[in-house]
């Protein structure tokens, strides 16, 4: 960044940056976005390790192929993939600064993600209805917790979805508005990206032990 | 930096731009710790407390677009300028 100078006695070397240079105001947001995803990744990572280890030990309880509405299952992760695509829509809306559109695809976004958590709920519900609560088996207990911290996940993105759509409403898609915008978009595609690997691992494997 | 024979500048500044103090950071983290405390404890009602706390103080700090300002360049200009005259005088 330094740049040379020359001066009376021709060898100084100027330490200092000597051209104009701005610090836009969100230049490094996406960097930490990035850093704080591949945190919860870890997270994430940790959890599908502890399901890995636990996930067949069912103490002669309840087995995933006698709890798994594998129906059920495959309309939340519907919504939850098509709530993806329609954020998609909701960021190619904000590129052409278009407000109302935008505002209309993030509430699409919000209500199919609504879906799956509530669809959590109801089958978390279900389970324990059945007495498969998570102190039963230590299939149980690893089951609750990686599913649960997803389904915590998509209720907290939906809370920022719903003040984001508040705060767009009140000064409209402001720079700082368009790089919150872009950082739930990332969040809500990560999410989308480990519910792949839930579904997969817990529900389709789960069905086939 | 003496080795290479810099120079300091006296003239040329510019305005510098700085974030703004915010008591955000502060305030979770005290909730945090009532949170952590509660939670070992078994005080749900404490743990409930301080959760939605966190969650209001996070959302409302969200609120706040305010967060950056610029130290004007007559201050900065005032400031190297003393700086200049002190140096000086110690010669």
């Amino acid at each position: 960044m330094s740049t040379k100078v020359q001066t009376v006695d021709g060898d100084a070397v100027a330490f200092y940056d000597l051209d104009p240079h701005e610090h836009p105001a969100h230049g490094s947001t996406m960097l930490g976005f990035w850093l704080y995803l591949m945190s919860d990744c870890l997270i994430f990572a940790t959890l599908f390790a502890i399901y890995g280890v636990l996930g067949g030990n069912f103490a002669a309880g309840p087995s995933p192929a006698d709890l798994f509405n594998l129906p059920l299952v495959a309309v939340s992760t519907g919504a939850l993939l098509l709530s993806s695509i329609t954020y998609g829509f909701a960021m190619l809306e904000m590129e052409q600064n278009k407000q109302g559109s935008t505002q209309l695809w993030l509430a699409i976004t919000g209500v199919l993600g609504a879906v799956f958590p509530g669809l959590t709920l109801y089958e978390f519900y279900h389970m324990i209805h059945e007495g498969a609560v998570p102190q039963r088996s230590a299939f149980l207990s690893s089951f609750f917790v990686l599913v649960g911290t997803h389904a915590l996940h998509v209720t907290f993105g939906i809370i920022w979805l719903v003040t984001l759509m508040v705060q767009i409403g009140q000064r409209g898609l402001v720079p700082a508005n368009q790089v919150r915008v872009q950082c739930l978009s990332m969040f809500w595609h990560f999410l989308d990206v480990i519910w792949i690997g839930v579904f997969t691992v817990v529900y389709l494997m789960g069905m086939l032990r | 930096m003496k080795k290479r024979n810099a120079q300091r500048p006296v003239e040329g500044f510019r305005a510098i731009h700085m974030p703004r103090n915010t008591r955000a950071g502060i305030v979770l983290a005290g909730l945090s710790v009532a949170l952590g405390f509660a939670l070992i404890w078994y005080m749900w009602w404490l743990a409930a407390l301080s959760f939605v706390g966190i969650l209001a103080v996070a959302i409302f700090h969200t609120f706040n677009y305010d967060r950056d300002f610029y130290i004007p360049v007559e201050d900065v200009v005032a400031a190297e300028d003393a700086r200049t005259q002190l140096l000086s005088a110690g010669k």
